[in-house]
């Protein structure tokens, strides 16, 4: 018997490791995707603007464009990746910034969890209780303008 | 003897636990790999406008190379055709961006997967990637 509930101990103990790798590995893997499409959203982004035909001559982002673009590419990674952790991913806010010598912008993405059938919200560790109510990654970046 | 006996029927069970965490590290390892390889080669075409032939073969091969599979196993396809700088009317416009898709079976997911009764064929996970990227290529 003594035997047996060591045995069960390090069962319990190996499944519960098991889990939690899993789910850090997850967890490590969404934030790279989250930053993976955050790159290539505020590199396309960057590409959205003009220099004003007004003005200081400012090199400014076409901020409706850039969250088109952010948008277009929230959707189709989100489609080349199965249901990803249980919950959606979307772009939190598109922003940007233009200065003398170019532009700067900025996207933030953020996975939000999905609801479990028992009406509870997935929660990435799932042997805490601690709950990630959100994961958020931004992304900047920026075009400086040379020459005349 | 009866503790011997117990740790021989015991010792399969345990030991899968320990080459599971092994084999979701070299999965891991492999998606990394994987995924540092296709940003490389994408802000490439990025510069270039396309997917050359040439780089299209050389991320099969490395792909194959880091996944331990043949180079017939690994499919991937970019755009050919060169691409001009995304313009402002265009931003969700596909046609108007490089596109690039990768799929490779990555194989031994589950650690004493024939101990556990699951087939080999069934062993894997298809990892993918489907996405399109704005052009930075501003012409000759």
């Amino acid at each position: 018997m003594k035997e047996f509930i060591i045995f069960l101990a390090f069962l319990i103990l190996l499944m519960s490791l098991t889990v939690y790798i899993t789910d850090s590995n997850n967890y490590i893997r969404l934030q790279k995707y989250l930053k993976a499409m955050a790159d290539e959203a505020a590199s396309g982004a960057i590409l959205m603007g003009a220099f004003e035909q007004s003005g200081s001559g400012c090199y400014v982002i076409d901020e409706t464009a850039a969250s088109s673009y952010a948008g277009f590419t929230c959707d189709t990674f989100t489609q080349s990746i199965s249901p990803m952790n249980y919950g959606s991913i979307s772009v939190a806010s598109v922003s940007s910034e233009s200065f003398p010598t170019g532009a700067a912008v900025t996207v933030t993405v953020k996975w939000s969890p999905g609801n479990l059938s028992n009406g509870k919200k997935y929660s990435l560790f799932r042997m805490f209780t601690d709950k990630y109510e959100e994961v958020v990654r931004s992304s900047t970046y920026e075009a400086v303008i040379k020459g005349e | 003897m009866k503790q011997f006996i117990v740790l021989i029927a015991i010792l399969p069970v345990m030991l899968v636990f320990l080459l599971q965490f092994t084999a979701d590290q070299q999965t891991e390892m492999k998606i990394t790999a994987i995924n540092s390889m296709i940003y490389t080669e994408k802000e490439r075409a990025k510069q270039t406008g396309c997917f050359t032939e040439e780089q299209c073969g050389r991320i099969k091969n490395s792909i194959a190379e880091i996944c331990g599979v043949d180079a017939e196993n690994v499919f991937f396809d970019g755009t050919r055709e060169k691409i001009t700088r995304l313009s402002i009317t265009d931003a969700e416009n596909p046609d108007k961006m490089i596109h690039y898709e990768l799929r490779v079976t990555l194989p031994g997911i589950m650690a004493g997967g024939s101990f556990m009764g699951i087939k080999k064929e069934d062993n894997n996970y298809c990892y993918r990637i489907d996405a399109y990227t704005a052009s930075e290529y501003i012409g000759e």
